[in-house]
């Protein structure tokens, strides 16, 4: 192999990938291809923009909308007023139509940390991390509905077809490793939120930039295995010979990058087989890790192996991870209308310990500063009843908060009026949270654009401003 | 200069790569393109080759690639319709002629 730079952990992927994959590899830089195709990866790895400690994301995306009031942002004032009609605070939508009274939460909330952040009793292992977390009270969303809501929060706008926030990530940083997607979603296993795959689309910009769908059970990715009958020295001749035809196509287009491109995602292709099942195979995780993430527990079982996943997937280099709490339309999720108490017992329940977990275990490794988690919801509840015991949509006001590198940990950004319906006081906007976000990548917001239809887009639009509060 | 006409994007990504790679579907084209070679073509390979250049890409083949072809082909009883499969895979096949 000549003129050929491997760093150390592409060294140690080569040589765990076995002579199959050295064989591609030397049969693509004998040929002169590796360079070529090497410098078409639209993944490759570039420098941050600006100074920052984290390396990878971590996305938890709680579908259907959290509610705040029972959350994160305590309203005694609720009890004190049950059942009156919410009034003073300006136009109330409740997009369902049918608003009842100001409705108290269900649960307690207790002071955690040196911070004493108030967190309700659905999130008591989560709480344990207040010092970690900067919550921001005073989000507001453009929309009170599923759909526009989840477009806003993955992808700045509230229309289809704008790359996500995992998209400019890796367009902006491209992926530490090679073998593996750069950015990757796993959803509910009841199903996957509305709007389907353009939550995590590449929009305007390359499909490289897309999330890669994985499934955290059988094989992460739909038509990884090579068909049973074909060995893997079957494939690796295939491969050669599809490459030489390529190759040859190739020198009857010398000016087409795409084919070089398109080359390369066979190498990419050929190696996932090896390193995606590795990646999320959990197999050799030990039994206090997952017991962490409370694995061989029914109610947190699935979203804990997802959370184990992540941790992985970041440990080996991926950029951005997606997680989703909450199937689809008809599935459950946080989409509380009706049985708020079951709802978000249940949902709490199947998430607290696992994101706990998770915090604790990239604290244990090291990576905690390297990497951001973001918990977030498209939106939040009203503080008034919904056909009894529901809370409806709300974008005037709702709770997200961050962690890990270069957050300041245990700050309270912001509030709710006095009932929890509308940020007030320093109220934040999506864009000024995805601002944040890739600030806290080592990106600049208003200088990371892609050239679309004769305009330098940028992910907040002409929008956003930073959070200064929550930056370390 | 009024020109918004965009550029098309890659759209050159490893799953897309995994599916024309492993995907059933795929697979099955690729045994039902080789059993036509058969029938159009007979059992000459070099004939199966030409057929399937000519039927895939509205072409024969150069002769190094039909060297190349022929002797995959001869490679093993399932190469036939692995070679179909990586016609199927070809970029000028899928993606450029």
């Amino acid at each position: 192999m000549t003129n050929f730079y491997c760093s150390r952990r592409e060294l140690l992927d080569r040589l765990g990938g076995g002579i199959g994959s050295v064989a591609l590899l030397e049969l693509m830089s004998r040929k002169g291809l590796l360079a070529d195709t090497r410098a078409k990866n639209p993944l490759a790895p570039k420098p941050q923009m600006l100074p920052a400690k984290a390396k990878a994301v971590i996305s938890i995306f709680c579908y259907g909308g959290v509610s705040q009031v029972d959350t994160f942002d305590p309203k005694p004032e609720l009890l004190n007023r049950q059942g009156e009609k919410m009034t003073g605070v300006g136009n109330v939508v409740a997009t369902m139509g049918t608003p009842g009274g100001l409705m108290p939460s269900p649960w307690s909330f207790k002071k955690y940390g040196q911070c004493g952040m108030e967190i309700s009793e659905l999130f008591p292992n989560v709480a344990q991390h207040a010092d970690d977390l900067a919550l921001i009270r005073s989000m507001n969303a453009l929309s009170p509905a599923h759909g526009p809501a989840l477009f806003q929060m993955n992808t700045g706008t509230i229309l289809a077809g704008a790359p996500s926030v995992g998209s400019w990530v890796t367009y902006g940083l491209g992926t530490e490793n090679e073998n593996l997607p750069g950015y990757i979603v796993f959803t509910d296993n009841r199903g996957g939120p509305i709007n389907g795959a353009p939550n995590w689309g590449n929009g305007y910009m390359p499909a490289a930039y897309q999330g890669t769908q994985f499934r955290s059970s059988g094989p992460p990715i739909v038509d990884l295995k090579p068909p049973a009958n074909r060995t893997p020295e079957e494939q690796q001749a295939w491969l050669e010979f599809l490459n030489k035809l390529n190759e040859q196509h190739l020198e009857r287009n010398p000016l087409d990058s795409e084919l070089s491109a398109r080359i390369y995602s066979y190498e990419l292709a050929y190696k996932m087989q090896t390193y995606a099942t590795e990646a999320i195979d959990i197999g050799k995780e030990t039994a206090a890790t997952r017991a962490l993430y409370g694995i061989d527990d029914d109610l947190t079982g699935y979203f804990g192996r997802q959370a184990l996943m992540a941790r992985r997937l970041v440990e080996r280099g991926v950029r951005f991870v997606q997680l989703y709490s909450g199937g689809g339309n008809f599935e459950p999720s946080w989409d509380a209308h009706w049985d708020l108490k079951g709802n978000h017992e249940q949902h709490c329940g199947e998430t607290d310990k696992p994101i706990a977990g998770l915090i604790k275990d990239l604290k244990s490794r090291g990576l905690f500063d390297s990497t951001l988690i973001v918990w977030h919801s498209e939106f939040g509840r009203l503080p008034i009843s919904e056909r009894m015991d529901g809370r409806d949509h709300n974008a005037a006001g709702f709770s997200v908060w961050l962690a890990g590198g270069g957050v300041k940990g245990g700050t309270i950004v912001g509030a709710t009026d006095h009932y929890g319906y509308r940020a007030v006081e320093n109220p934040k906007t999506v864009y000024d949270l995805h601002a944040t976000i890739l600030r806290l990548m080592g990106l600049d917001f208003e200088k990371l654009t892609y050239r679309f239809n004769g305009r330098d887009m940028r992910l907040t639009d002409v929008h956003g401003h930073l959070i200064p509060e929550v930056l370390a | 200069l009024i020109n918004t006409c965009d550029r098309r994007n890659r759209s050159t990504i490893a799953p897309q790569a995994l599916m024309m790679m492993n995907n059933n579907f795929v697979i099955t084209q690729a045994k039902q393109f080789a059993a036509r070679l058969r029938k159009e073509a007979g059992n000459d390979t070099a004939a199966q080759v030409d057929r399937a250049f000519l039927l895939a890409l509205g072409r024969a083949p150069s002769a190094p690639e039909k060297s190349s072809s022929i002797e995959y082909v001869k490679g093993g009883p399932e190469r036939l319709a692995e070679f179909c499969q990586a016609m199927f895979n070809l970029n000028e096949f899928v993606y450029r002629p």
